[in-house]
């Protein structure tokens, strides 16, 4: 399975990409991007099974990159990995068929459970 | 007659210090390494020591994570998996390079939600140099009689630092 983690801050995509290998997601193919620009390139060209995105980000925010992705039909499995969490954030990614929404701080095990139900 | 205990919501409610347990948690979480916190000691040298600046909804000062050097040196690098002996260089030479700077960062700014646990919502603003001549509404507010709690902190593998959190 291909992961994409997207977000602007390098050390959150460390952060993230290390949280994935302990909750037991290590042996999947992770590739990263800066931001939703890149994040948008990145899933026509490699095609990702799963993107974990950040929220805000300059360039594309992650809202609007899973909007951009809806409009075109994307398929691909797509979750927000963001400092905020509100019920309208939360209303949002439903809306536009965000699947997971994981609040930072995050741990191991809170990974596992947003993501057991989408990961192979 | 009895005085009302502080409002944590609404307009004018001001952030509350977090418990140790979940600053050492949070920590952890984020470095991967195990992180030991302890209440007590001193910020004793500025040189090199950061102070991130958060804002409630309405752009207010509202709380502080004041570190030293080797606090900040010592997450950033070991966030990254920066080896321990590049991380005590730049602890010597008392700056932070680019890297552990922006690694460092990304600990304060995932660390505002410390202050939200029972206060009002707060965001970083921004992270200084701590011995870069700092804007007169911080240095303003560091002076005022905030809440604080500083904390030694053993970051295994690497050292010892300080982290002191202040509200208000």
């Amino acid at each position: 399975m291909k992961i994409l983690i997207v977000d602007d801050s390098r050390a959150m995509r460390m952060i993230v990409r290390r949280t994935l290998r302990q909750a037991g997601y290590g042996q999947h193919d992770i590739e990263e991007a800066a931001n939703g620009r890149e994040g948008y390139e990145q899933i026509q060209s490699t095609k990702p099974d799963l993107v974990l995105c950040d929220w805000n980000m300059p360039e594309m925010t992650g809202i609007e990159l899973l909007q951009k992705l809806k409009d075109e039909g994307h398929g691909v499995k797509f979750g927000f990995v963001t400092s905020e969490s509100t019920d309208e954030m939360r209303a949002r990614a439903n809306e536009a068929g965000g699947l997971i929404l994981i609040a930072k701080p995050f741990t191991p095990d809170s990974f596992k459970g947003a993501l057991a139900p989408h990961i192979s | 007659m009895a005085s009302a205990a502080p409002s944590t919501e609404g307009e004018g409610a001001v952030p509350q210090l977090p418990k140790l347990e979940d600053v050492q948690e949070l920590v952890f979480g984020l470095v991967g390494q195990p992180v030991t916190l302890t209440r007590g000691g001193k910020i004793r040298s500025n040189q090199g020591g950061t102070v991130a600046v958060y804002v409630d909804d309405q752009d207010r000062l509202a709380a502080f994570a004041i570190s030293d050097v080797a606090f900040a040196a010592y997450c950033g690098a070991a966030l990254a998996m920066v080896p321990p002996k590049e991380a005590h260089r730049v602890v010597l030479a008392q700056k932070l390079d680019d890297n552990l700077w922006e690694n460092y960062q990304e600990i304060v700014n995932v660390a505002a939600s410390l202050f939200c646990n029972t206060g009002p919502h707060v965001r970083l603003k921004e992270m200084l140099p701590l011995s870069r001549e700092l804007p007169e509404d911080v240095i303003f507010a560091l002076r005022r009689p905030v809440a604080r709690m500083t904390m030694r902190a053993e970051i295994e593998g690497f050292g010892q630092g300080q982290l002191a959190l202040a509200v208000g």
